[in-house]
Protein backbone atom coordinates (compact mmCIF):
# COMPACT_ATOMS: atom_id res chain seq x y z
CA UNK A 1 0.00 0.00 0.00
CA UNK A 2 0.92 3.46 -1.02
CA UNK A 3 0.33 7.02 -0.02
CA UNK A 4 -0.71 9.15 -3.26
CA UNK A 5 -1.09 13.00 -2.43
CA UNK A 6 -2.63 14.80 -5.12
CA UNK A 7 -3.09 18.58 -5.01
CA UNK A 8 -5.90 20.35 -7.18
CA UNK A 9 -5.87 24.07 -7.91
CA UNK A 10 -8.00 26.85 -9.79
CA UNK A 11 -6.67 27.54 -13.58
CA UNK A 12 -8.18 30.40 -13.27
CA UNK A 13 -8.86 33.23 -10.73
CA UNK A 14 -9.78 31.66 -7.64
CA UNK A 15 -12.41 34.10 -5.92
CA UNK A 16 -12.10 32.13 -2.57
CA UNK A 17 -8.58 32.43 -1.98
CA UNK A 18 -8.94 36.28 -3.13
CA UNK A 19 -11.62 37.05 -0.92
CA UNK A 20 -9.72 35.38 1.92
CA UNK A 21 -6.50 37.50 1.30
CA UNK A 22 -8.57 41.10 1.13
CA UNK A 23 -10.35 39.62 4.91
CA UNK A 24 -7.03 39.01 6.09
CA UNK A 25 -5.80 42.70 5.14
CA UNK A 26 -8.61 43.86 6.84
CA UNK A 27 -7.61 42.21 9.68
CA UNK A 28 -4.07 43.28 9.60
CA UNK A 29 -2.14 40.47 8.47
CA UNK A 30 0.10 43.04 6.33
CA UNK A 31 2.97 40.34 6.40
CA UNK A 32 1.02 38.46 4.04
CA UNK A 33 1.49 38.84 0.98
CA UNK A 34 0.30 36.27 -1.12
CA UNK A 35 -2.73 33.42 -0.28
CA UNK A 36 -3.33 30.09 -2.83
CA UNK A 37 -6.07 27.69 -2.01
CA UNK A 38 -5.94 24.20 -3.59
CA UNK A 39 -7.85 20.54 -2.56
CA UNK A 40 -6.21 18.43 -1.23
CA UNK A 41 -6.25 14.43 -1.72
CA UNK A 42 -4.42 11.72 0.02
CA UNK A 43 -5.53 8.02 -1.09
CA UNK A 44 -3.91 4.96 0.47
CA UNK A 45 -3.99 2.60 -2.56
CA UNK A 46 -3.22 -0.89 -2.80
CA UNK A 47 -1.96 -1.66 -6.41
CA UNK A 48 -0.17 -0.28 -9.00
CA UNK A 49 0.51 3.59 -8.37
CA UNK A 50 1.50 4.98 -11.77
CA UNK A 51 -1.98 3.08 -12.99
CA UNK A 52 -3.77 4.72 -10.39
CA UNK A 53 -2.14 8.45 -10.95
CA UNK A 54 -2.96 8.09 -14.29
CA UNK A 55 -6.68 7.34 -13.99
CA UNK A 56 -7.23 9.12 -11.24
CA UNK A 57 -5.99 12.40 -13.14
CA UNK A 58 -8.37 11.95 -15.42
CA UNK A 59 -11.75 11.65 -13.09
CA UNK A 60 -13.92 14.61 -14.16
CA UNK A 61 -15.31 14.31 -10.28
CA UNK A 62 -11.60 16.16 -9.34
CA UNK A 63 -10.51 17.51 -11.86
CA UNK A 64 -11.93 19.56 -14.45
CA UNK A 65 -9.19 20.32 -17.32
CA UNK A 66 -11.23 23.73 -18.37
CA UNK A 67 -10.21 25.08 -15.10
CA UNK A 68 -7.91 22.94 -12.88
CA UNK A 69 -4.36 22.17 -13.04
CA UNK A 70 -2.83 18.91 -10.28
CA UNK A 71 0.27 17.75 -9.47
CA UNK A 72 1.65 14.89 -7.02
CA UNK A 73 3.54 17.14 -5.37
CA UNK A 74 3.71 19.48 -2.90
CA UNK A 75 6.42 21.60 -2.66
CA UNK A 76 5.89 24.02 -5.32
CA UNK A 77 8.40 27.00 -6.63
CA UNK A 78 9.43 29.00 -3.75
CA UNK A 79 8.59 33.00 -5.22
CA UNK A 80 11.24 35.08 -5.63
CA UNK A 81 10.92 39.15 -5.90
CA UNK A 82 13.56 41.67 -6.38
CA UNK A 83 12.46 44.12 -3.21
CA UNK A 84 14.94 46.95 -4.88
CA UNK A 85 15.77 48.13 -1.73
CA UNK A 86 19.88 47.72 -0.65
CA UNK A 87 20.81 50.96 -2.56
CA UNK A 88 19.53 50.24 -5.42
CA UNK A 89 21.30 47.21 -5.54
CA UNK A 90 19.27 44.13 -6.59
CA UNK A 91 18.92 41.10 -4.04
CA UNK A 92 16.44 38.41 -4.30
CA UNK A 93 14.50 37.76 -1.47
CA UNK A 94 12.55 34.85 -0.85
CA UNK A 95 9.43 34.61 0.81
CA UNK A 96 8.43 32.48 3.50
CA UNK A 97 5.79 29.71 2.28
CA UNK A 98 3.77 28.07 4.87
CA UNK A 99 1.31 25.11 4.14
CA UNK A 100 -1.54 24.40 6.19
CA UNK A 101 -3.83 22.04 5.57
CA UNK A 102 -7.55 22.50 6.87
CA UNK A 103 -9.28 19.56 7.30
CA UNK A 104 -12.91 18.64 8.52
CA UNK A 105 -12.82 16.92 12.20
CA UNK A 106 -15.52 14.19 10.34
CA UNK A 107 -14.09 13.08 6.89
CA UNK A 108 -17.16 12.82 4.47
CA UNK A 109 -17.15 9.17 3.11
CA UNK A 110 -19.57 10.76 0.27
CA UNK A 111 -16.61 10.69 -2.80
CA UNK A 112 -14.65 7.54 -0.93
CA UNK A 113 -17.57 5.41 -2.06
CA UNK A 114 -18.23 7.32 -5.36
CA UNK A 115 -14.72 6.89 -6.54
CA UNK A 116 -15.11 2.80 -5.14
CA UNK A 117 -18.60 2.36 -6.43
CA UNK A 118 -19.10 4.05 -9.25
CA UNK A 119 -15.89 5.25 -10.88
CA UNK A 120 -14.30 1.39 -10.12
CA UNK A 121 -11.87 2.47 -7.82
CA UNK A 122 -11.47 -0.63 -6.08
CA UNK A 123 -7.59 -0.36 -4.79
CA UNK A 124 -8.51 3.12 -2.87
CA UNK A 125 -8.36 1.65 0.98
CA UNK A 126 -8.73 5.63 2.17
CA UNK A 127 -9.39 9.21 1.86
CA UNK A 128 -8.56 11.92 3.02
CA UNK A 129 -9.53 15.49 1.57
CA UNK A 130 -9.04 19.17 2.69
CA UNK A 131 -7.97 22.66 1.57
CA UNK A 132 -4.50 23.24 1.22
CA UNK A 133 -3.56 27.21 1.69
CA UNK A 134 -0.14 28.19 0.61
CA UNK A 135 0.73 31.44 2.70
CA UNK A 136 3.33 33.61 1.71
CA UNK A 137 5.22 35.95 3.86
CA UNK A 138 7.52 38.38 2.75
CA UNK A 139 10.55 39.15 4.86
CA UNK A 140 10.40 42.28 7.00
CA UNK A 141 12.97 44.71 8.23
CA UNK A 142 12.50 43.74 11.76
CA UNK A 143 13.45 46.05 13.94
CA UNK A 144 16.73 46.61 15.88
CA UNK A 145 14.98 45.13 19.37
CA UNK A 146 13.71 41.94 17.32
CA UNK A 147 16.57 41.00 15.93
CA UNK A 148 18.55 41.55 19.27
CA UNK A 149 15.92 39.22 20.53
CA UNK A 150 16.44 36.43 17.97
CA UNK A 151 20.16 36.33 18.64
CA UNK A 152 19.47 35.93 22.14
CA UNK A 153 16.98 33.53 22.16
CA UNK A 154 19.31 31.79 19.67
CA UNK A 155 22.06 31.82 22.09
CA UNK A 156 24.12 33.95 20.00
CA UNK A 157 28.28 33.84 20.78
CA UNK A 158 29.71 37.11 22.45
CA UNK A 159 31.63 37.23 19.44
CA UNK A 160 28.77 37.37 17.17
CA UNK A 161 26.88 39.61 19.65
CA UNK A 162 29.55 42.01 19.71
CA UNK A 163 29.16 42.02 15.69
CA UNK A 164 25.80 42.78 15.93
CA UNK A 165 26.43 45.22 18.50
CA UNK A 166 29.01 47.07 16.24
CA UNK A 167 26.92 47.30 12.87
CA UNK A 168 25.09 50.40 11.69
CA UNK A 169 21.31 50.63 12.35
CA UNK A 170 20.87 49.94 8.43
CA UNK A 171 22.88 46.95 8.46
CA UNK A 172 21.76 45.30 11.41
CA UNK A 173 17.93 45.57 9.68
CA UNK A 174 18.87 43.97 6.65
CA UNK A 175 21.05 40.54 8.60
CA UNK A 176 22.79 38.13 6.21
CA UNK A 177 20.11 36.65 4.00
CA UNK A 178 19.80 33.23 5.74
CA UNK A 179 19.52 34.47 8.95
CA UNK A 180 16.89 36.86 8.20
CA UNK A 181 15.02 33.67 6.41
CA UNK A 182 15.58 31.72 9.44
CA UNK A 183 13.77 34.64 11.61
CA UNK A 184 11.17 34.93 9.33
CA UNK A 185 10.03 31.47 9.01
CA UNK A 186 9.89 31.32 12.25
CA UNK A 187 7.71 34.06 12.71
CA UNK A 188 5.54 33.18 9.42
CA UNK A 189 4.38 29.69 10.90
CA UNK A 190 3.07 31.56 13.77
CA UNK A 191 1.03 34.16 12.20
CA UNK A 192 0.09 31.39 9.64
CA UNK A 193 -1.51 29.70 12.53
CA UNK A 194 -3.43 32.57 13.64
CA UNK A 195 -4.64 33.23 10.86
CA UNK A 196 -6.11 29.81 10.32
CA UNK A 197 -7.34 29.80 14.17
CA UNK A 198 -8.88 33.53 13.33
CA UNK A 199 -9.85 32.83 9.46
CA UNK A 200 -9.44 29.76 7.62
CA UNK A 201 -11.35 27.04 9.98
CA UNK A 202 -13.43 27.13 12.78
CA UNK A 203 -11.71 24.16 15.60
CA UNK A 204 -15.16 22.87 16.78
CA UNK A 205 -15.16 20.89 13.59
CA UNK A 206 -12.07 21.17 11.61
CA UNK A 207 -8.27 20.80 12.59
CA UNK A 208 -5.34 22.24 10.85
CA UNK A 209 -2.00 20.76 10.32
CA UNK A 210 1.68 22.57 9.18
CA UNK A 211 3.06 20.49 6.38
CA UNK A 212 6.78 21.18 6.31
CA UNK B 1 -32.32 51.93 27.29
CA UNK B 2 -35.37 54.11 26.17
CA UNK B 3 -35.34 55.75 22.64
CA UNK B 4 -37.66 58.47 22.68
CA UNK B 5 -39.75 60.42 19.84
CA UNK B 6 -40.05 56.28 18.68
CA UNK B 7 -43.39 54.96 18.71
CA UNK B 8 -42.90 51.97 16.72
CA UNK B 9 -40.25 49.42 17.52
CA UNK B 10 -37.70 49.81 14.45
CA UNK B 11 -35.29 47.14 12.59
CA UNK B 12 -32.50 47.02 10.66
CA UNK B 13 -32.19 44.21 8.28
CA UNK B 14 -28.23 43.79 7.73
CA UNK B 15 -27.71 42.70 4.06
CA UNK B 16 -24.51 41.61 3.09
CA UNK B 17 -23.76 40.54 -0.30
CA UNK B 18 -24.99 37.03 -1.24
CA UNK B 19 -28.13 36.99 0.83
CA UNK B 20 -31.63 36.85 -0.58
CA UNK B 21 -34.09 36.52 2.33
CA UNK B 22 -33.92 40.81 3.59
CA UNK B 23 -37.19 41.35 1.41
CA UNK B 24 -39.48 39.05 3.00
CA UNK B 25 -37.68 39.32 6.85
CA UNK B 26 -37.98 42.93 6.46
CA UNK B 27 -41.58 42.33 5.45
CA UNK B 28 -42.48 40.06 8.48
CA UNK B 29 -40.84 43.04 10.81
CA UNK B 30 -43.62 45.69 8.87
CA UNK B 31 -46.66 43.02 9.28
CA UNK B 32 -46.15 42.46 12.48
CA UNK B 33 -46.32 46.42 13.49
CA UNK B 34 -42.68 47.53 13.74
CA UNK B 35 -40.60 49.38 11.22
CA UNK B 36 -37.29 47.69 9.27
CA UNK B 37 -35.09 49.19 6.77
CA UNK B 38 -32.76 47.46 4.97
CA UNK B 39 -28.81 48.36 6.04
CA UNK B 40 -25.91 47.06 3.36
CA UNK B 41 -23.44 46.08 4.95
CA UNK B 42 -20.87 48.90 3.75
CA UNK B 43 -23.60 51.88 5.32
CA UNK B 44 -22.09 54.78 7.13
CA UNK B 45 -25.72 54.98 8.71
CA UNK B 46 -25.63 55.10 12.40
CA UNK B 47 -27.06 51.85 14.13
CA UNK B 48 -28.01 53.44 17.38
CA UNK B 49 -31.15 54.67 15.91
CA UNK B 50 -32.68 50.92 15.61
CA UNK B 51 -33.47 48.81 18.25
CA UNK B 52 -32.82 45.70 17.11
CA UNK B 53 -31.08 44.01 14.01
CA UNK B 54 -32.00 40.90 11.66
CA UNK B 55 -28.87 39.14 9.70
CA UNK B 56 -31.32 37.53 7.10
CA UNK B 57 -30.77 34.54 4.68
CA UNK B 58 -28.55 33.64 1.86
CA UNK B 59 -25.05 32.67 0.85
CA UNK B 60 -23.05 35.90 1.96
CA UNK B 61 -19.99 36.05 0.47
CA UNK B 62 -21.33 32.94 -1.48
CA UNK B 63 -20.28 31.19 1.55
CA UNK B 64 -16.46 31.50 1.03
CA UNK B 65 -14.15 29.72 3.34
CA UNK B 66 -17.03 29.00 5.55
CA UNK B 67 -20.71 30.19 5.73
CA UNK B 68 -20.85 33.23 7.82
CA UNK B 69 -16.89 33.52 8.54
CA UNK B 70 -16.32 36.56 5.86
CA UNK B 71 -19.48 38.46 6.82
CA UNK B 72 -18.46 37.96 10.69
CA UNK B 73 -15.47 39.58 10.29
CA UNK B 74 -16.79 43.03 8.41
CA UNK B 75 -16.67 45.68 10.27
CA UNK B 76 -19.70 46.93 10.49
CA UNK B 77 -20.34 43.45 12.59
CA UNK B 78 -18.33 45.31 14.97
CA UNK B 79 -20.84 48.00 15.28
CA UNK B 80 -23.41 45.67 15.64
CA UNK B 81 -21.51 43.94 18.56
CA UNK B 82 -21.53 46.82 19.84
CA UNK B 83 -25.38 47.26 19.93
CA UNK B 84 -26.49 44.29 20.95
CA UNK B 85 -23.64 44.43 23.88
CA UNK B 86 -25.92 47.29 25.24
CA UNK B 87 -28.96 44.82 24.86
CA UNK B 88 -30.06 45.87 21.64
CA UNK B 89 -31.63 42.71 19.61
CA UNK B 90 -29.84 41.00 17.19
CA UNK B 91 -31.60 37.89 15.35
CA UNK B 92 -29.75 35.41 12.69
CA UNK B 93 -31.78 33.91 10.55
CA UNK B 94 -29.80 30.75 8.56
CA UNK B 95 -26.86 32.25 7.27
CA UNK B 96 -27.27 35.01 10.20
CA UNK B 97 -27.06 31.99 12.24
CA UNK B 98 -23.89 31.52 10.99
CA UNK B 99 -22.51 34.86 10.84
CA UNK B 100 -23.44 34.77 14.76
CA UNK B 101 -21.93 32.00 15.89
CA UNK B 102 -18.82 32.60 13.21
CA UNK B 103 -18.71 36.07 15.72
CA UNK B 104 -18.82 34.16 19.06
CA UNK B 105 -21.73 36.00 19.90
CA UNK B 106 -23.59 32.63 20.15
CA UNK B 107 -23.48 31.09 22.39
CA UNK B 108 -21.26 34.04 23.80
CA UNK B 109 -20.50 32.32 27.14
CA UNK B 110 -16.50 33.85 26.16
CA UNK B 111 -14.81 35.79 24.09
CA UNK B 112 -14.04 32.63 21.30
CA UNK B 113 -15.67 31.29 18.86
CA UNK B 114 -17.49 28.09 20.88
CA UNK B 115 -19.43 26.52 18.22
CA UNK B 116 -19.64 25.87 14.50
CA UNK B 117 -22.46 25.42 12.21
CA UNK B 118 -20.48 22.54 10.40
CA UNK B 119 -21.88 20.74 7.25
CA UNK B 120 -25.25 18.46 7.35
CA UNK B 121 -24.96 14.88 8.32
CA UNK B 122 -27.86 13.27 6.36
CA UNK B 123 -28.73 9.43 5.42
CA UNK B 124 -30.23 11.37 2.01
CA UNK B 125 -28.02 13.94 1.03
CA UNK B 126 -25.11 15.39 1.16
CA UNK B 127 -24.42 19.53 1.12
CA UNK B 128 -27.55 21.45 1.13
CA UNK B 129 -30.93 20.10 2.04
CA UNK B 130 -34.46 21.73 1.53
CA UNK B 131 -37.24 20.54 3.67
CA UNK B 132 -40.12 21.05 5.70
CA UNK B 133 -39.44 20.40 9.48
CA UNK B 134 -40.84 21.13 12.95
CA UNK B 135 -39.15 22.69 15.96
CA UNK B 136 -40.06 23.47 19.63
CA UNK B 137 -39.95 26.14 21.48
CA UNK B 138 -38.84 24.69 25.03
CA UNK B 139 -39.61 28.24 27.04
CA UNK B 140 -41.42 30.79 27.20
CA UNK B 141 -39.98 34.14 27.92
CA UNK B 142 -36.76 33.14 27.96
CA UNK B 143 -35.47 35.72 25.86
CA UNK B 144 -36.53 38.47 23.12
CA UNK B 145 -38.15 35.74 20.33
CA UNK B 146 -40.42 33.22 22.57
CA UNK B 147 -42.34 35.64 24.51
CA UNK B 148 -44.94 34.82 22.65
CA UNK B 149 -44.64 30.94 22.49
CA UNK B 150 -46.28 28.61 24.95
CA UNK B 151 -43.53 25.77 26.26
CA UNK B 152 -43.47 22.92 23.99
CA UNK B 153 -45.53 25.10 21.13
CA UNK B 154 -44.63 22.61 18.06
CA UNK B 155 -44.01 25.66 14.88
CA UNK B 156 -43.44 24.51 11.49
CA UNK B 157 -40.70 26.10 9.49
CA UNK B 158 -38.32 24.92 6.08
CA UNK B 159 -34.99 24.73 6.57
CA UNK B 160 -32.65 25.42 3.39
CA UNK B 161 -29.18 25.19 4.32
CA UNK B 162 -25.73 23.09 3.69
CA UNK B 163 -24.20 24.24 6.78
CA UNK B 164 -26.78 23.98 9.97
CA UNK B 165 -25.19 21.45 12.29
CA UNK B 166 -24.54 23.03 15.67
CA UNK B 167 -21.06 20.82 16.96
CA UNK B 168 -18.86 21.91 19.65
CA UNK B 169 -15.25 20.87 20.84
CA UNK B 170 -16.40 21.54 24.13
CA UNK B 171 -17.89 18.72 25.58
CA UNK B 172 -19.04 20.65 28.53
CA UNK B 173 -20.70 23.64 26.45
CA UNK B 174 -24.20 21.84 25.87
CA UNK B 175 -24.78 21.40 29.28
CA UNK B 176 -24.28 24.86 30.53
CA UNK B 177 -26.75 26.10 27.20
CA UNK B 178 -29.02 23.69 28.61
CA UNK B 179 -28.54 25.27 31.95
CA UNK B 180 -28.96 28.82 31.23
CA UNK B 181 -31.90 28.24 29.36
CA UNK B 182 -30.18 29.24 26.10
CA UNK B 183 -31.32 26.51 23.77
CA UNK B 184 -34.22 27.94 23.02
CA UNK B 185 -35.59 25.67 19.86
CA UNK B 186 -35.00 22.12 19.15
CA UNK B 187 -36.04 19.91 15.70
CA UNK B 188 -39.10 18.04 17.06
CA UNK B 189 -41.64 15.46 15.20
CA UNK B 190 -45.02 16.75 14.18
CA UNK B 191 -46.40 15.71 17.87
CA UNK B 192 -43.41 17.36 19.37
CA UNK B 193 -41.51 14.42 20.19
CA UNK B 194 -38.00 15.05 19.92
CA UNK B 195 -35.17 11.73 18.87
CA UNK B 196 -31.72 12.62 17.60
CA UNK B 197 -32.76 10.86 14.09
CA UNK B 198 -32.98 11.86 10.71
CA UNK B 199 -35.94 13.23 9.36
CA UNK B 200 -36.56 14.38 12.53
CA UNK B 201 -33.13 15.67 13.28
CA UNK B 202 -32.48 17.11 9.53
CA UNK B 203 -28.66 17.99 9.87
CA UNK B 204 -27.46 16.02 12.88
CA UNK B 205 -27.10 18.56 15.10
CA UNK B 206 -26.34 17.90 18.81
CA UNK B 207 -29.39 17.95 21.35
CA UNK B 208 -31.86 18.70 18.33
CA UNK B 209 -30.53 22.50 18.48
CA UNK B 210 -32.41 24.58 16.08
CA UNK B 211 -31.72 28.09 17.54
CA UNK B 212 -29.99 29.30 20.84
CA UNK B 213 -29.66 32.27 22.19
CA UNK B 214 -27.09 34.45 24.03
CA UNK B 215 -27.63 34.21 28.15
CA UNK B 216 -28.76 37.77 28.48
CA UNK B 217 -31.88 36.57 25.59
CA UNK B 218 -31.30 39.49 22.93
CA UNK B 219 -29.17 38.07 20.71
CA UNK B 220 -30.46 34.55 18.97
CA UNK B 221 -28.75 32.66 16.18
CA UNK B 222 -32.21 30.00 14.45
CA UNK B 223 -31.27 27.86 11.36
CA UNK B 224 -34.87 27.21 10.36
CA UNK B 225 -37.02 30.48 8.44
CA UNK B 226 -39.75 31.99 10.29
CA UNK B 227 -39.84 34.80 7.66
CA UNK B 228 -40.71 31.89 4.94
CA UNK B 229 -43.39 30.39 7.39
CA UNK B 230 -45.26 33.44 8.99
CA UNK B 231 -48.35 33.08 7.04
CA UNK B 232 -50.20 29.70 6.42
CA UNK B 233 -50.69 29.97 2.97
CA UNK B 234 -46.74 29.70 3.04
CA UNK B 235 -47.43 26.63 4.79
CA UNK B 236 -47.88 23.28 2.61
CA UNK B 237 -50.45 21.89 5.03
CA UNK B 238 -52.17 24.93 5.70
CA UNK B 239 -51.88 26.62 2.35
CA UNK B 240 -55.80 26.94 2.34
CA UNK B 241 -55.53 29.64 5.17
CA UNK B 242 -55.56 32.96 4.87
CA UNK B 243 -54.28 33.71 8.42
CA UNK B 244 -50.92 34.38 10.22
CA UNK B 245 -48.98 30.85 11.63
CA UNK B 246 -47.05 30.41 14.22
CA UNK B 247 -43.66 31.34 12.95
CA UNK B 248 -44.67 35.05 12.86
CA UNK B 249 -44.45 35.01 16.64
CA UNK B 250 -40.64 35.15 16.45
CA UNK B 251 -41.21 38.80 15.02
CA UNK B 252 -43.77 39.24 16.93
CA UNK B 253 -41.89 38.53 20.22
CA UNK B 254 -39.21 41.08 18.97
CA UNK B 255 -42.08 43.56 18.99
CA UNK B 256 -43.53 42.78 22.58
CA UNK B 257 -39.73 42.45 23.95
CA UNK B 258 -39.26 45.42 22.67
CA UNK B 259 -42.06 47.78 23.31
CA UNK B 260 -41.76 46.13 27.31
CA UNK B 261 -38.25 47.02 27.84
CA UNK B 262 -37.02 49.85 25.51
CA UNK B 263 -39.83 52.20 24.60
Amino acid sequence: MANVEMIVRLKVPDNVAITAFNTLKRMNYTALKKLERADYYKFDVSGNIAQFKEKICKTDIIINPNKHEYSFNLNGTINEKNDGKNNGKAIKIKMAKINLLVQDLDNSLGLLLTLKERLGFSNIIKLEKGVLWTMYFEPKFSPIEDWRKFCNDNQRTKQNDAKVQGLSTELIKIPPFYERRNFYSRDAEKIAEDIAKNLLMNENFQRYVVLK
Amino acid sequence: MRLNNMKKPKIAVMYFPGNNCEEETRERCIEVGMEADIVRWNSKEDLSNYHGFIIPGGFSYEDRIRAGVIAAKEKIMESIRKEANNGKLLLGICNGAQVLVETGMIPGLSNKVEMALAPNTNPLVTGYYCAWINIKSIYKKTCAYNHLYDENEVIAMPIAHGEGRFVTKDKELAGKLIKNKQIVFRYCGNNGNIKDEFPINPNGSIYNIAAISNKEGNVMAIMPHPERASWQWQIPELKKGNGMASAIKVFESMKNYIEERMI
